[in-house]
């Protein structure tokens, strides 16, 4: 079986809402794809849909070439966390992986292993109804490892962790692509991707925004802008508007400079003997890149940069 | 370090055996899931003790009744009724008696002053288990052996011996139809014609230990006319006697017999305690007058027969049936505590499965089996079999100390039955109640996948158990049978008492622990339930997002 998650064409409806609207992705082995969109955007349908929880009412969504139902140990290809709450709170941590096992026959020894490679050895024999949230997510997680599958799917993994945790997710699902599994994780904050994805697919109401690698939108968000700081701005823009750069000044000593790479910036500021402290080149976090990304997106009208009009009022 | 283009896929191999998807798999994690709720377990554990103590509660008192002295024990050890008029004569060894019943009447004159429960029987006045035919029996002593062939007004031709036994032969009526009853050894043939010449055998029986010398003849009975009146709760019963004459011709013996007919009632209604009166007072204000008939009335009771030119006329009063009157119901007296359990079977059953949805950890399970129709089935045989388990230990416990108590406190043969776990009847209930309440367990799990609502699933389950029998004692009899038929405590037919005959005329009704289905049909329709109800959670849950 070939380790990915092929979504073609998917549409859900409940009603008359229109949660996902015609999505087509790919989710590729060996890294970590970012599943990214504000609330309500469908990520939560769609994985529902992965998993043949929900019906798709057009297009499909495929694990190895196959659909969800026909899978016949779908633990062993395809683990996924959709929601840590998902526990009875009698049930202690080890049971509810011991009944996973036991639906697939998978040996005992493979639930203290999962347990050890979260990090719950401690609370194993608690019941769940006692965890933090952050223990739930790792039994999640662990739920999810059991079956040591290759596609993996996390939703909202890191929702209400504390920083340590966060930084515990990343590592782990880093390392999980590294070993060739394909992951899938979902966020609503592109943020919380930073460090851990190679690849993202955006999604606003239902539909594909973005289906792009991380080092491919970030350096379309960047531009070919540079920061410059300098004491005498004036002589600064002058010099480089004649050299065919754009500058716009946005404070006392700082300039943005368009159509010119940072060493000729450098090299044009040296002749002409203009003073600087600090040439920089623009770098945009995955934040600003989203927020570009979506400001067309109607659904972020009212959340998104563009100021009100108050014109009229 | 971020790279530009997706490192080159190398597919992930585990190292992991391959997984099983065996339906064996999946009732061992439901298992598994059950049995790692505490909870649940304690509530299993607190059912099995409160239904032990609530039959131990149950069996406390004495039977309270003072009629087992006058209870007649028939060869079986239960009571028996044993009185009709009977014209008869020694045979010794092997023989032969055949008669033909010319006609059937009412022996009292039509004074149907009580009306009979029983259909068609307002019409000739006549009661339907009136019984006209031979009788070869132990000697004239009530309660001894006997085979006897009948043809009676209401239920055709039967061959029965030994009180309890009943095999049916044609629906003829009791019109020029001619019987042959046939003794060799302990054997006995039942055969019945039309016109005395082309025999239709009924059937044969044995009636062992009946001497080579018994008594052979004619004889007639008339049951009691029975009335019944229910009403939420209470419910009267009344009996009064009746009598039959039947004219028999035809009438011929082979064997070694003296053909010298002695004709006499065979028992007697006990006179009255309070002797009749010559009081002035008006009839109507006597006592006893309801209890027990008048002295006159119990010497017309005797009967008569003459013959003339062969031709026997008999009359005669009485039954030759189990006496299914004179004790109580006192087998689910040793079952009392099974309701307890099935209220703690109906609201596990239901948890099973809405505590799933509660928490969506339903999405893990069908994440885990996407093959929605066998995660319900292995749910409902996990319920039912640890439900099984559970209650058939404490049942039977239960019913075992029960009955013994209860033998103590005087609840014994003739009158009350004696039920063990080695006999038919009780270990029949104790097997029966532990399955139906497995079932209710499995009905509760489908009601609470089909509404999802536990509150909702555990009380319309204990009301869909409990309404059919409120209801029950309020509606007309043939209503409340139709209930018992259709509704899921059909299934409380497993605890029907062993003092059941459909030979009889008292009606069946839930208060004298008799139900219209056997056993195992009553079963089957909770089963039906069941499965019909878990059959609506598989549509629902496929056809549905969850």
């Amino acid at each position: 079986m070939e380790a990915t998650i092929e979504v073609r064409e998917l549409r859900k409806q409940f009603g008359r809402t229109v949660a996902v609207d015609g999505l087509s992705f790919t989710v590729e082995p060996g890294q970590v794809t970012g599943f990214v969109g504000p609330n309500g955007a469908g990520k939560s349908t769609t994985m529902r849909s992965i998993l043949g929880l929900d019906t798709p009412d057009g297009g499909q969504a495929l694990i190895g070439g196959r659909r969800y139902a026909q899978l016949r140990t779908p633990l062993r290809e395809v683990g996924a966390l959709l929601d840590a709450a998902a526990v009875h709170p009698s049930r202690r941590g080890r049971d509810h992986l011991l009944w996973l096992a036991r639906s697939h026959g998978i040996p005992r020894r493979r639930v203290d292993e999962v347990i050890g490679q979260v990090g719950l050895e401690s609370a194993a024999r608690r019941r769940a109804g006692g965890y933090s949230l952050g223990m739930r997510q790792r039994l999640g997680i662990a739920a999810a490892l059991l079956g040591d599958p290759p596609v993996l799917m996390f939703d909202e993994p890191v929702n209400g962790l504390d920083t340590e945790g966060i930084r515990w997710i990343r590592g782990f699902v880093r390392t999980l692509a590294r070993e060739g599994r394909a992951v899938l994780i979902s966020s609503h904050l592109m943020s919380e991707l930073e460090d851990s994805a190679d690849h993202l697919v955006v999604i606003g109401r239902g539909r594909l925004i973005a289906d792009t690698s991380v080092a491919e939108l970030l350096s379309a968000a960047s531009g070919d802008r540079v920061a410059l700081r300098t004491t005498a701005r004036t002589d600064a823009m002058g010099v480089l508007a004649r050299e065919g750069a754009q500058v716009a000044a946005d404070g006392r000593d700082s300039l943005t400079v368009t159509g010119m790479r940072a060493e000729r910036i450098t090299a044009v500021l040296g002749t002409a003997g203009v003073p600087f402290s600090e040439v920089r080149e623009h770098r945009a976090t995955l934040e600003e890149a989203y927020m570009e990304l979506t400001r067309d997106s109607v659904e972020f009208a009212a959340t998104g940069p563009e100021p009100v009009e108050t014109g009229e009022l | 370090m971020r790279t530009e283009t997706p490192p080159t896929p190398t597919p992930y191999r585990s190292s992991l055996p391959p997984g099983r998807d065996g339906f064996l798999q999946l009732l061992r994690a439901e298992l598994t899931k059950f049995r790692s709720v505490r909870r649940w377990l304690i509530g299993l554990a607190a059912a099995a003790l409160v239904s032990v103590t609530l039959t131990m509660l149950a069996s406390n008192s004495g039977p309270g009744n003072n009629q087992a002295p006058d209870a007649l024990a028939g060869p079986g050890g239960g009571a028996v009724q044993d009185r009709f008029r009977f014209v008869h004569q020694p045979l010794t060894g092997d023989g032969e008696i055949v008669a033909r019943v010319v006609s059937m009447a009412d022996g009292s004159g039509g004074s149907g002053e009580r009306e009979s429960t029983v259909p068609g029987d307002e019409d000739h006045g006549i009661v339907a288990w009136a019984k006209a035919g031979v009788l070869i029996k132990d000697g004239t002593k009530q309660g001894s052996r006997y085979a006897a062939l009948m043809v009676t007004p209401g239920h055709g031709v039967r061959l029965q011996h030994n009180y309890t036994e009943d095999l049916a032969g044609s629906d003829a009526a009791p019109k020029n139809r001619w019987l042959k009853l046939v003794r060799k050894g302990t054997g006995f043939t039942g055969y019945e014609s039309a016109d005395g010449s082309d025999w239709t055998k009924v059937g044969t029986v044995t009636v062992a230990g009946l001497p080579r010398t018994a008594e052979v003849g004619l004889f007639v009975a008339s049951s009691d006319r029975y009335t019944v009146e229910r009403s939420f709760g209470t419910l009267s019963e009344g009996v009064g006697p009746s009598k039959a004459t039947g004219v028999f011709d035809h009438v011929t013996l082979n064997g070694a017999a003296s053909d010298a007919w002695t004709g006499e009632p065979i028992g007697e209604l006990s006179l009255p305690k309070v002797p009749d009166r010559p009081d002035d007072r008006p009839l109507d204000e006597q006592e006893n007058r309801e209890e027990l008939p008048p002295r006159q009335e119990i010497e017309d009771l005797k009967g008569s027969d003459r013959e003339s030119g062969g031709v026997f006329t008999v009359t005669g009063s009485g039954d030759i049936a189990p006496d299914a009157f004179v004790g109580g119901d006192n087998l689910t007296q040793g079952l009392a505590g099974s309701w307890v359990a099935l209220m703690v079977f109906a609201a596990l059953g239901t948890l099973f499965i809405t505590s799933e949805y509660r928490r969506g950890m339903i999405r893990t399970t069908l994440t885990a089996t996407p093959r929605r129709g066998r995660v319900l089935v292995a749910k409902a045989l996990v319920i039912g079999a640890v439900s099984f388990a559970v209650a058939l230990p404490a049942t039977a416990l239960g019913f075992a100390w029960a009955q013994q108590r209860m033998q103590d406190h005087g609840y014994v043969p003739p009158v009350y039955l004696e039920y063990s776990l080695a006999h038919g009847t009780g270990l029949r209930a104790v097997i029966g109640t532990s399955a139906m309440l497995a079932l209710v367990a499995v009905l509760a799990l489908a009601a609470g996948a089909v509404l999802r609502h536990s509150a909702g699933a555990i009380t319309g389950v204990i009301l869909l158990m409990l309404a059919p029998l409120i209801l029950g004692g309020a509606l007309p009899l043939g209503a409340t049978q139709w209930l018992f038929r259709l509704t899921p405590v059909a299934a409380f037919s497993v605890q029907r008492s062993g003092m059941y005959y459909p030979q009889m005329e008292r009606p069946c009704m839930p208060e004298n622990a008799c139900y219209p289905l056997a056993p195992a049909g009553g079963l089957g329709v909770l089963l039906l339930w069941a499965a019909a109800l878990l059959a609506l959670a598989v549509w629902r849950l496929r056809k549905s997002d969850v």
